[in-house]
C-alpha cells in the first residue's frame, strides 16, 4: 500500500514538476471559442468558463497546493515538536503554561480567525513578498500556526513516557547531558507518531488551502490552485461536472497517498520491523 | 565494625514522594518509599538487598546513583558526598558508579546498534581518542561479556533476554566503574539464563575488582552471589548480616518468614512454613512504631509505639527488632 502510494505521489509530483514543459498551453490563455468544453484530445481535462485549459491550470495549481501543504506541515511540526519537547522535558510550571497555550490555540475557532488574520495582514505581506509570495507565506503561517497543537501534545506525551524508560535512565547514569538525552534517546523514539501526524498535516493543509481558496480568501483568482479551481467550478456543476471532478480527484489522490506514505515511513523507520 | 573504609556509605537515606490533591494541588500525603536507610558497602564485596516489591529497594539503589534525588540523608562514595555533587563532579562520579537494569527489553535504546549503545559511554567521557580506538574497546567489551563482536552492528531487538542483559553489562563496564548497582538483573530471565548471567557477574567482579549492590526479591539468587545481605521492609532495613549467618540464624521475624518461603528442591523434606498474615501496608500511612508489627507473629505492645533501631547483636549481624535484641 505504501509503495503503491509512493508511486502515485511520485507521479503527481513528477507531473507538476515537469508538466509545464510537456503541456505548454499557458494557464491564462483565454479562448472564448472553447468555453466549458468537456475533455477532448485538445483539452484532456476540458476547459473552464473562460476557455482556459484545465490541465494546465491543475498542473500549476498542484505546485502551489503541494508546496503549501509541505511548508505548512513543516511549520506545524517544528512548532509542535519544540513546544512538546520543552514541555515534556521541563515539566513543572513551564509545562503547565505551554499546555495552557496549546489548549488555548485548540479552542480558537479556526475559520473566523483565519479570515481575520488574512484580512489584517494580507496587504503588509504582499508589500514584502510580492502578491503571490505574500499570500503563500501568510497561508502557510496561518495553517501551520493553527495545526501544531496536536503535534505538541503528542510529543509531550511521548517525552513524558520515554524519559522514564530505563534506557534513558541508563544514559543518565552514564553522565549524558540533557541535550544528549533529548537528541539521541528521547526524540528519535518519539518521532514515529509525529511522522504520521505530519503526513496527516500535509493532507489537512492542502484541504485547508482548498477551503480558503474555495471561500475566495486564498490566492488571487488569476493564480490557480486545486482549491481555487474547485471554487470556480462550483457554479457550473450541472453543466460541467468534469471541471470540479479533476481538481477534486487530484486533492483526493494527493492526500490519500501522502497518508499511506506516512504510515509506510513510520514502519520503515522502526528498527524492530525486519524488512 | 569492618576493618576497611566503606566504598559507599549511606546514612538515614529518605525518599518521600509528595501526593498532591484537591483543587489547589496542595501536598496531602507523603509516600515514604525509603524511610531512613543506613548501610555500608565495602570494596570488593557484594551486598544483597532483598525485600518485597514496593519496599523501596530499587529506590534506594537509584538514589545512590543520583538517578532519583533523595529527600534527605547522606550518601558518601569514597568519602565524597554524592548528594551534594553537581555538574562536572557528578559526571566524574558517574564513571565510578554504574547500574544494570532489571528489564533488558526496556534498558536498551531500540534505535541504537549494540556498538552505539556501548560506545556512548566512551563518547561522553572521552575515553577513546579515535574512532578505531572506540571500535576496539567495543569489541573488547563484547568479548568480556561473552558476546560475539561481529554482532555489534545489530539492534537490541535481534537478541534474546540474556544476550541483552550482557549488552547492558558491557555498557556499564565501559566506564570501568568501581561500584555497580545491579537492580534485579536476573529477575526477568529464565532460570538457566539467570545462572549464566550470575556467573558472568561473579567472573567480572573477580577480574575487575568490582563492588556490587545486588538488588533482588529472590532470596536463593541473592544467597549465591552475596557476601552480606540487607533485608528491607517498607522503606527500612530490618536486618543486615553476612549471607551464611542470615540464612542459618535469621533474627528478624520478617527474615524468618521470607526464608521459610524459599522453596527447597526436596519433596520429602518437611518444614515449618511461616505464613505472614495481611499484606504489605500502604507506605502512605505506614504502621506506627515497628513497620512490621501488624504482620509480626511475635509482636508486643512496645512494637506499636517505638521504631526499633538497627542494633548489632553479634559480629556483623545487625537487626532492627525490640524483642530479638533485648534478649
Amino acid at each position: 500500500m505504501a509503495v503503491l502510494s509512493l508511486v502515485v505521489l511520485a507521479l503527481l509530483i513528477l507531473g507538476i514538476a515537469i508538466g509545464p514543459m510537456l503541456w505548454t498551453i499557458p494557464i491564462n490563455d483565454i479562448d472564448f471559442g472553447a468555453q466549458l468544453k468537456p475533455p477532448s484530445w485538445e483539452h484532456p481535462f476540458g476547459t473552464d468558463d473562460l476557455g482556459q485549459d484545465l490541465l494546465a491550470r491543475l498542473i500549476h495549481g498542484g505546485r502551489i497546493s503541494l508546496a503549501v501543504g509541505l511548508s505548512a506541515m513543516a511549520v506545524a511540526i517544528s512548532v509542535g515538536v519544540a513546544v512538546g519537547a520543552v514541555a515534556g522535558m521541563a515539566r513543572g510550571w513551564v509545562d503547565t503554561v505551554l499546555m495552557w497555550l496549546t489548549d488555548l490555540f485548540l479552542s480558537l475557532p479556526q475559520l473566523p480567525l483565519l479570515l481575520l488574520v488574512i484580512y489584517l495582514f494580507r496587504e503588509q505581506l504582499k508589500a514584502i513578498f510580492g502578491a503571490e509570495g505574500g499570500v503563500f507565506v501568510l497561508i502557510v503561517l496561518v495553517i501551520g500556526g493553527l495545526r501544531w497543537m496536536p503535534v505538541a501534545r503528542l510529543v509531550r506525551a511521548q517525552f513524558l513516557s520515554l524519559r522514564e524508560k530505563e534506557f534513558v535512565e541508563a544514559a543518565r547514569a552514564l553522565g549524558a547531558s540533557k541535550l544528549r538525552l533529548v537528541v539521541n534517546h528521547i526524540l528519535p523514539n518519539a518521532l514515529g507518531p509525529v511522522i504520521v501526524a505530519g503526513t496527516i498535516d500535509v493532507a489537512a493543509a492542502i484541504i485547508a488551502e482548498s477551503t480558503l481558496s474555495f471561500l475566495g480568501l486564498g490566492f488571487p483568482p488569476d493564480i490557480p490552485t486545486w482549491g481555487r479551481v474547485l471554487f470556480d467550478a462550483k457554479d457550473y456543476l450541472d453543466i460541467a461536472p468534469y471541471w470540479a471532478l479533476f481538481p477534486g480527484a487530484a486533492i483526493f489522490l494527493a492526500v490519500l497517498s501522502i497518508n499511506f506514505v506516512g504510515d509506510g515511513l513510520r514502519d520503515a523507520l522502526d528498527p524492530r520491523r525486519v524488512p | 565494625m569492618s576493618e576497611t573504609q566503606p566504598l559507599l556509605s549511606v546514612r538515614n537515606l529518605r525518599k518521600y514522594y509528595g501526593i498532591t490533591g484537591g483543587l489547589m494541588g496542595r501536598k496531602v500525603h507523603d509516600v515514604r518509599a525509603v524511610d531512613g536507610v543506613s548501610l555500608d558497602i565495602h570494596p570488593g564485596e557484594t551486598l544483597g538487598l532483598v525485600g518485597e516489591s514496593g519496599c523501596g529497594k530499587s529506590t534506594t539503589g537509584r538514589c545512590m546513583m543520583r538517578l532519583i534525588e533523595p529527600s534527605a540523608g547522606e550518601i558518601r562514595f569514597n568519602g565524597k558526598d554524592v548528594t551534594k555533587t553537581e555538574g562536572h563532579e557528578l559526571r566524574a562520579l558517574r564513571r565510578d558508579m554504574q547500574i544494570i537494569f532489571q528489564d533488558p527489553f526496556a534498558s536498551l535504546n531500540p534505535r541504537h546498534t549494540v556498538r552505539d549503545i556501548i560506545a556512548e559511554a566512551l563518547v561522553i567521557h572521552r575515553l577513546a581518542a579515535t574512532r578505531a580506538e572506540r571500535e576496539d574497546r567495543v569489541i573488547e567489551l563484547l568479548e568480556t561479556v561473552g558476546l560475539r563482536p561481529d554482532l555489534r552492528t545489530r539492534f537490541p531487538h535481534e537478541f534474546s533476554g540474556g544476550q541483552r542483559q550482557r549488552i547492558g553489562i558491557a555498557r556499564a563496564l565501559a566506564v570501568q566503574p568501581k561500584l555497580i548497582v545491579c537492580d534485579e538483573p536476573v529477575s526477568a530471565l529464565d532460570v538457566s539464563i539467570q545462572a549464566q548471567v550470575i556467573n558472568l557477574l561473579e567472573d567480572l567482579q573477580e577480574r575487575f575488582n568490582l563492588t556490587y549492590l545486588f538488588i533482588a526479591h529472590d532470596l536463593s539468587v541473592v544467597e549465591h552471589i552475596s557476601d552480606r545481605i540487607a533485608v528491607m521492609y517498607l522503606g527500612r532495613v530490618v536486618e543486615i548480616a553476612p549471607a551464611h549467618d542470615l540464612y542459618r540464624t535469621p533474627q528478624h521475624p520478617y527474615t524468618e518468614a521470607l526464608l521459610s518461603a524459599v522453596p527447597i528442591p526436596d519433596p520429602k523434606l518437611k518444614r515449618k512454613r511461616i505464613v505472614l498474615k495481611g499484606e504489605l501496608p500502604n507506605p502512605i500511612r505506614p504502621p506506627t512504631g515497628c513497620h512490621f508489627h501488624p504482620r509480626c507473629p511475635i509482636a508486643q505492645p512496645i512494637c506499636t509505639k517505638e521504631a526499633p533501631p538497627l542494633t548489632q547483636t553479634n559480629a556483623n549481624h545487625h537487626v532492627a527488632c525490640h524483642l530479638r535484641v533485648a534478649v
